[in-house]
């Protein structure tokens, strides 16, 4: 017995150690991903130019806003915060608060799928945030890092794949082409932008059924408390969404809308039909705007925030 | 909770630990801690389910109680038929109802008649299916005297609820499972390494192979009409090898784990992929359930006993029986009628029997004979299989038909990237078609270095190559 064991934990720190080389490998892909927007979103909110409208959520922002627009509408210097909806709610949220400051306005607007069972704590992707921003990882509570776990093993084993690639086949990118979900595919407010004049693709339809969770509601109302001892102020704003995937998922839709109406210690702008676009507006998933249906939920949402910015 | 999942990792080391170094002082206290590690397996999908198995239990350990007390037949059958209309019961309110009053709602209209239906908006329990057929095996079993009851309910709860096996079988039988409860447990080290192996051949078959094969099965059968006959040819051999790795896979994970406890489960697959008929085929496939079904449905409604008829009848049965014991949709009953049609000329030949020796014994290679009877094997079986998971019997036939014309001979357009890990597999499996599953090396001499050279190989292809975790497909039965 005590052999099968023995034998048993080297085996397995001989696997602990192969998917631990993987989390520490470093990126040598040519072209980086979005994730890596991060850093350049980190620095932007950083700057000392006053009091900023702070855009954040999922990737219905970085693919929903013309931060120009807002800026120009409201007078006010915007930084569009977000990159993925799987990094999970929570991590975008407190991300973002490490540089709140006082008078700032935070509109965060989450996917509809932060709302239901534990997504809100993130999944695979929340490991890419890491990589990009390993200090962040102060911000992992057990919870996040319990549902993320299982991704791990995987994660690491890309890691060493895209490692081996590269190295093996080592590519030069054009520097004419950034395409689009790469590092420098966001503009100077943060917004995706080198989509904009692409046509619309296949769009992927999303099914969001399950329970709301009030841990999440919890969770938006503590951090809600934490901003504005800060002197600044949370906003909600529901995420735009195709016509589609919205009158397949509406009863759930509505339920998270009553959910937050009434539990939610801090303003809600707007209702979720007021972001119902039309499939055509949308680029390739069911929360990403083309460059028209951008400019209709940016002008759209500039005018519902002008009375909260002063 | 679900074997490929990090909870699992944590849970079945934890279990494993407690079971040989805490709780080892008598098997009432192994059997109790199996019962409550086995709730709490169980009610990790949504424990309001846990009344169910434990309701059926209570009944089924009272029911072989008193089948025992009684002294004539007749009043040991009142308990028998308890037991089976409470489990039968339970199996049709949740897996049935609302598949009859469709199916009659639209029979009705087909005749001209609207029907107010009552549909009930009930989630079907996870492994409802494997568990009532194991707990049935029990009373049918006492009553027809071949076991005797046990007055150990915690004996009898353990085994209803043993958690390696509860959703997705082998579905055991209680005169090779509930003894095993009774008798002390040694730690057997060959016993528990090759329970790892076996574990982790499961995990290969079930990550690589079927959740590979699940990506371009489902981009096939949900888009059936934008695909050439040849993409649809490979989407039905993918399906074939997914719900093989799938419930293969399955079975190996469970058969490893309870061996880790000192439990010995019967074989559930046996390479089926290799039968050179149906016949063969439906000894390798499914073993748990063929033999359930044989022993407890065809032996008493005649077997083979009586004349050409009476086998027809009864091959029929048992093969609509089983294809509906998978779900409460016509495909299945389409799958098995189309699986009994297979079985007849071998019935009436009276040749169902014939391949019952090893397969190219003493041989590498197979004779060409026994090749082509294999891949006219499987080619029977991927048309069937084909009902099998399509979502309605008339897509099922627009399948065929369109996988049937003459593009069937173009080049696919579907990725063939899990072709790759197929041939894989079938290799291995091949090398070892005569052990009980694919990476048994209790009787290959390696050293230790190889031995574990081989396993970090497959741990390093599973983490590579294994597609997005999937759902294990047994478990919706």
């Amino acid at each position: 017995m005590k052999q099968f064991i023995k034998h048993s934990v080297v085996f397995a720190m001989g696997v602990f150690l192969l998917v631990f080389m993987g989390l520490l490998l470093p990126n040598n892909n040519p072209v980086r991903s979005v994730d890596y927007s991060l850093l350049k979103k980190h620095e932007l909110l950083h700057e000392n130019n006053g009091s900023k409208l702070i855009l954040t959520g999922g990737s219905n922002v970085i693919f929903g806003f013309n931060s120009k627009i807002l800026q120009t509408k409201l007078n006010k210097p915007v930084v569009n915060h977000a990159i993925h909806a799987g990094y999970g709610l929570k991590y975008i949220v407190e991300d973002v608060f490490q540089y709140v400051k006082k008078g700032d306005i935070i509109l965060l607007s989450p996917e509809y799928s932060h709302f239901i069972d534990n997504n809100y704590l993130g999944k695979e992707p929340l490991l890419f945030s890491l990589k990009v921003k390993p200090n962040n990882i102060r911000l992992i509570s057990l919870g996040q890092l319990l549902n993320v776990a299982e991704f791990i093993p995987k994660f690491s084993f890309d890691r060493i794949k895209s490692f081996v690639y590269n190295k093996l086949k080592p590519s030069k990118p054009n520097k004419n082409e950034i395409g689009n979900y790469t590092e420098f595919s966001i503009n100077e407010f943060g917004d995706h932008y080198t989509h904009w004049d692409d046509k619309n693709k296949n769009l992927t339809l999303y099914n969001f059924n399950g329970e709301v969770n009030m841990k999440v509601i919890e969770f938006l109302n503590n951090i809600n408390e934490e901003i504005e001892k800060k002197g600044a102020q949370l906003i909600l704003s529901f995420p735009s969404i195709c016509e589609t995937t919205y009158e397949t998922n509406k009863n759930t839709i509505l339920k998270i809308e009553e959910t937050l109406i009434k539990n939610c210690n801090f303003k809600i702008l707007d209702t979720p039909e007021d972001y119902v676009f039309n499939d055509s507006l949308f680029f390739d998933t069911s929360y990403h705007l083309n460059k028209i249906g951008i400019k209709n939920r940016s002008e759209k949402i500039a005018f519902k925030l002008k009375n909260e910015v002063k | 909770m679900i074997f490929n999942s990090i909870e699992y990792l944590i849970f079945l080391p934890t279990v494993f630990l407690l079971y040989w170094f805490v709780f080892n002082k008598s098997i009432r206290i192994q059997n109790f801690l199996l019962l409550v590690v086995s709730y709490i397996f169980y009610g990790w999908w949504d424990w309001r389910f846990l009344s169910l198995i434990i309701f059926s239990s209570i009944i089924d350990f009272y029911c072989g109680i008193y089948i025992e007390k009684e002294n004539t037949k007749k009043s040991k059958k009142r308990w028998l038929t308890l037991s089976m209309l409470i489990n039968l019961g339970f199996l049709g309110l949740f897996k049935y109802f609302n598949f009859f009053s469709n199916s009659l709602a639209e029979a009705f209209f087909s005749l001209g008649y609207e029907l107010d239906t009552l549909t009930l908006d009930i989630v079907l329990p996870v492994g409802i299916s494997f568990y009532t057929f194991q707990t049935m095996s029990y009373t049918i079993d006492v009553y027809r005297g071949q076991l005797k009851p046990t007055k150990d309910p915690v004996a009898f709860f353990s085994f209803v609820s043993f958690f390696p096996q509860l959703v997705a079988g082998p579905i055991e039988r209680a005169t090779n499972l509930l003894p095993q409860f009774y008798n002390e447990r040694k730690f057997d080290i060959i016993e528990a390494k090759d329970g790892l192996r076996q574990i982790l051949w499961g995990l290969f078959k079930k990550i690589v192979i079927a959740d590979n094969c699940a990506i371009i099965v489902n981009q096939v059968f949900d888009n059936y009409t934008d695909y050439s006959g040849s993409s649809l040819f490979i989407g039905a051999v993918f399906f074939a090898f997914q719900i093989y790795g799938d419930f293969s896979g399955y079975s190996d994970i469970a058969i490893g784990t309870a061996r880790l406890f000192g439990f010995n489960l019967m074989q559930n697959f046996a390479f089926p992929y290799f039968s050179r008929d149906i016949a063969e085929f439906w000894r390798r496939w499914h073993i748990s359930l063929t033999t359930w079904f044989r022993d407890y449905v065809y032996i008493p409604l005649g077997g083979s006993r009586g004349g050409t008829s009476m086998k027809v009848r009864n091959t029929f049965i048992i093969f609509i029986v089983s294809g509906f014991w998978h779900g409460a949709n016509w495909t299945f009953i389409v799958w098995g009628v189309l699986n009994a049609l297979y079985f007849m000329p071998l019935l009436l030949l009276n040749k169902n029997r014939v391949n019952t020796n090893a397969l190219a014994a003493n041989h590498f290679f197979v004779s060409p004979k026994a090749f082509f009877q294999i891949i006219l094997t499987f080619l029977l079986t991927i048309i069937a299989w084909v009902f099998f998971r399509a979502p309605n019997v008339h897509t099922a036939f627009s399948y065929l038909l369109r996988m049937f014309n003459k593009s069937l001979l173009s080049v696919p357009q579907v990725s063939l990237k899990p072709m790759i890990f197929i041939i894989l597999l079938l290799i291995i499996e091949w090398i070892q078609r005569n052990q009980k599953h694919g990476l048994e090396l209790n009787n290959v001499k390696l050293n230790k270095y190889i031995r574990w050279f081989i396993y970090y190989l497959l741990i390093i292809i599973i983490f590579w190559f294994g597609a997005e975790k999937q759902d294990f497909i047994y478990f919706q039965f």
